[in-house]
């Protein structure tokens, strides 16, 4: 009995940086439809800010609400500063687009922050007010717990009467819909930069008050921001009281998922993600969001001249390239295949996939434990990983196939997140963090060989597929689903079909990975994979059927370049990216149909 | 024998009775149009028709088959085509991959994944094209359509179908005077060309004299006239009803 209760305790204390996080994050999402990627780097600059200003002042009770209000103010004013200058040249464009150049603020910020404060974890003096316990139940409670647990009601019932004023009621006309409230005359420029300054600031207030817990550190921004994805998911987009709810959930199930099976916590919270959009496709709350019609572009075709051409050219490479550009060169091709299994998904399906890492993370541990288990040759191990993955890939498909847009996108990412899980804790088929390692070419002639022709027939395969019947129904389907279906096609098994294809395609790029780097670790499966992924394929350009195969060159060249070359890799990327966001919305393949 | 039966049809939303025990029949290669005022039930007793709506009680038959409660996939399967109040088409896609997606699902080639559709089932797609009237336009893509030719389209997807029965939820809504003329000459063509019989929503009083050869007034949910044009057009009740009584 006493451990339930200190048990919820924990979890609701817990939950609270959890809300203040993520009611930020559904807010700005209702307003400004955008999915704001950097809201974890909010957080964290709110956490550095409040240990600079914190360790500065008088360890007192007042001193702290001070020093971490002002945290919380400084991060509304980035906030401010970030919209103006930025997201709001980005609201007309795709969601897509959305994502991508305000990941790509993540990693200017990861960058400044290391910059300003430096790579160590910053832990704050503990005053003993902040130290001190309180007796619940014969056990010894952290009292900054329970005021943490007072908090969170506080601020939303704050959120909840701010709700209630005129500037609420102009959000809740915006979230319920732009269109109607901009022709009522809402100025959403000035509320969008004002819920962009409450949103940061909210963010700013949760690192700031997790401090006395846990010290600032460079990693919060990606932890922070998967979980509050998960819970504004969860919770429904942009729903207030859902993000609450569920934040409660996550919060409770963390405190009693760390004692009672601490190695599938991961794997519980996403599970329960999967439950609920499966049940209620729309979150707890049941808020259906009104996403933008999509603008769909017929694609350009593959100029086929200069694909044979450079077929040619990548066939004749051992002869004239170096050891190590020929190595970046392997490392194109597979990132090639990999973009246009993600591009058959997003382009002609329709269909954003954030974790398209689970299929390449399936195919390379497909791919390991076919030679480390089964003792198969590399022929046979690169058969498996597409098998597998693409196996897999089509029951998950049959699962999610029916979910829209941006709730698909964080089913998929739950997904990528429970392969990522799995891998890293089932140690004893994957090898945990330590991986699987010493897994070498084996076939017949040289390695780049095998890469150059599983690739390129790949894509070759997956164009050709693009341009088939049913290639074609696939696109209709997209375009419009209900028309779809009163010609006869089944948009829902199509998509599922899809999912496979793009899974194995993707799971075939993991196996081959397996080999070039000769080892596996869980990092296959993680985020930043299927952020790669979806990179590559926005810089080629989604209405260009070369458009994967440019973004792979381009974005494996400017990764290994900065990479080698400029120490602050981040910041440059992140420059890079926001530089081509803007400049060239299309993607690069785009460029040449520019006025 | 009629095609279509439908009876006893009644569905409620929130207690309100929006259609109610409506019975009618339509015989192969006749052009019926439903038509009333505004809240009529039309668009529901439609949606019952297409698939998108369950029945809450009555009756559809197709050739005496029942088509209530099944999806619209199997009522298409089954031989019924459809256009939507709102023109919808594939965007992104040319005129003529329009019509080769509607023709490469009825010939059941949609699974072939490793030939090009670019050469598959091209005669059938040009015939149909020149049947409706947009061999002009085959390779423009639809987003860049006039509304008329939309329509068009519309009907060529549901043409690609060859069907018995023909749904058109007010084919000639939000186009101009001089646009629906063509349209509704196109679809009283195309009926007597394959003998397909055409149920219609009508807004527009002109295009349902102009082609119906049986007219259906439906108002308040239920059905109030039935008859040839010219009967139901001096009918007392419809005039009520569309003037307002009282």
């Amino acid at each position: 009995m006493t451990f339930l209760a200190i048990q919820f305790l924990t979890g609701l204390a817990g939950s609270v940086t959890l809300f203040l996080t993520a009611a930020g994050l559904t807010v700005i999402f209702g307003v400004t439809r955008i999915v704001n990627f950097a809201h974890g780097s909010l957080f964290m600059i709110g956490a550095y800010l409040g240990w600079s200003i914190l360790s500065r002042l008088p360890h007192t009770p007042e001193c702290f609400v001070i020093g971490v209000l002002a945290a919380a103010l400084l991060t509304a004013c980035i906030g401010v500063v970030l919209e103006m200058t930025l997201l709001r040249r980005l609201y007309a464009t795709t969601p897509l687009l959305q994502l991508l150049a305000t990941f790509a603020v993540m990693l200017i910020i990861q960058d400044l922050t290391l910059l300003i404060w430096g790579p160590n974890d910053l832990a704050l003096a503990r005053p003993p007010w902040l130290r001190a316990f309180v007796p619940i139940l014969g056990e010894r409670f952290p009292r900054y717990d329970l005021i943490l647990i007072g908090i969170g009601p506080l601020v939303l019932a704050a959120l909840l009467l701010l709700l209630r004023s005129r500037f609420g009621m102009l959000i809740r006309a915006c979230t319920e819909n732009r269109q109607i409230a901009a022709a009522l005359g809402i100025d959403q420029r000035r509320l969008s930069t004002a819920i962009f300054a409450l949103g940061a600031g909210l963010a700013g207030l949760g690192g700031a008050l997790v401090l006395p817990d846990v010290s600032a550190n460079l990693q919060m921004d990606m932890a922070v921001i998967v979980e509050a994805f998960v819970v504004v998911v969860i919770g429904g987009m942009g729903s207030l009281a859902g993000a609450f709810l569920a934040s409660l959930l996550i919060g409770l199930l963390q405190a009693f998922g760390l004692v009672l099976i601490p190695k599938a916590t991961l794997v519980l919270i996403f599970v329960i993600m999967a439950v609920v959009l499966t049940l209620r496709p729309a979150g707890l709350t049941g808020v259906t969001v009104d996403e933008a019609p999509p603008n769909p572009k017929p694609f350009l075709a593959a100029p086929r001249v200069l694909g044979w051409l450079g077929l040619a050219l990548a066939a004749t490479a051992p002869v004239w390239l170096p050891a190590y550009p020929l190595a970046v060169l392997t490392e194109m091709l597979i990132a090639a295949l990999f973009a246009s299994a993600l591009f058959l998904l997003i382009g002609h399906g329709g269909m954003i996939s954030f974790g398209h890492a689970a299929w390449f993370g399936l195919g390379a541990y497909g791919a390991a434990l076919a030679t480390t288990c089964l003792a198969a040759p590399m022929p046979l191990a690169l058969l498996a990983a597409p098998i597998l993955a693409g196996g897999v890939a089509a029951a998950f498909g049959a699962f999610v196939v029916r979910l829209s847009g941006i709730y698909l996108a964080m089913l998929t990412l739950a997904f990528a997140q429970i392969v990522w899980a799995a891998a890293t804790q089932w140690s004893a088929l994957t090898g945990g963090d330590d991986g699987i390692l010493g897994l070498w070419p084996s076939g017949p002639g040289p390695f780049y060989l095998w890469v150059l022709a599983l690739t390129a027939g790949g894509i070759w395969l997956l164009a050709r597929i693009a341009a088939s019947p049913y290639g074609l129904a696939l696109i209709a389907a997209r375009d419009n689903a209900a028309r779809a279906r009163t010609i006869g096609l089944s948009p829902e098994h199509l998509r599922i079909m899809a999912f496979a294809i793009s899974g194995a395609a993707a799971g075939l790029a993991g196996g081959l990975t397996a080999f070039r780097t000769g080892s596996v670790f869980p990092g296959y499966a993680g985020v930043d994979k299927s952020v790669d992924g979806l990179l590559t394929v926005l810089l080629g350009g989604m209405d260009a059927a070369a458009g994967p195969v440019i973004g792979a060159i381009a974005y494996t060249g400017l990764y290994d370049l900065l990479l080698q070359t400029v120490p602050l890799w981040r910041l440059a990327l992140g420059m890079t990216i926001l530089a081509l966001v803007l400049a060239f919305p299309a993607g690069l393949a785009g460029i040449r149909r520019r006025p | 024998m009629s095609l279509l039966t439908v009876s006893g049809l009644t569905r409620s939303f929130d207690g309100n009775r929006v259609v109610d025990d409506v019975s009618f029949t339509v015989a192969p290669g006749q052009i019926v149009a439903l038509i009333g005022p505004n809240g009529a039930g039309k668009s529901t007793c439609f949606n019952m028709l297409n698939g998108q709506l369950r029945p809450d009680s009555g009756t559809i038959r197709l050739d005496g088959q029942r088509i209530d409660g099944l999806t619209p996939r199997r009522i298409w399967q089954r031989g019924v085509g459809r256009g939507f109040q709102i023109a919808a088409v594939f965007a992104s896609r040319s005129v003529r991959d329009n019509v080769r997606a509607a023709l490469l699902a009825r010939h059941g080639q949609i699974w072939r994944l490793f030939r090009p559709a670019e050469t598959t089932l091209t005669t059938q797609t040009d015939a149909l094209l020149t049947r409706i009237g947009l061999s002009d336009l085959a390779d423009r893509t639809c987003g860049t359509l006039a509304y008329g030719d939309v329509k068009r389209l519309e009907l060529a997807l549901a043409m690609a179908n060859e069907p018995r029965l023909l749904l058109l939820d007010e084919p000639t809504a939000g186009m101009t005077e001089a646009d629906r003329r063509p349209i509704a000459d196109l679809i009283r063509a195309l009926a007597r060309q394959t003998g397909c019989a055409v149920l219609l929503t009508e807004h527009d009083t002109d295009t349902v004299f102009r082609i119906a050869d049986h007219v259906l007034v439906m108002d308040k949910g239920r059905l109030i006239a039935a008859g040839p044009p010219d009967r139901v057009r001096n009918d007392p009740a419809v005039r009520a009803a569309y003037l307002g009584s009282e």
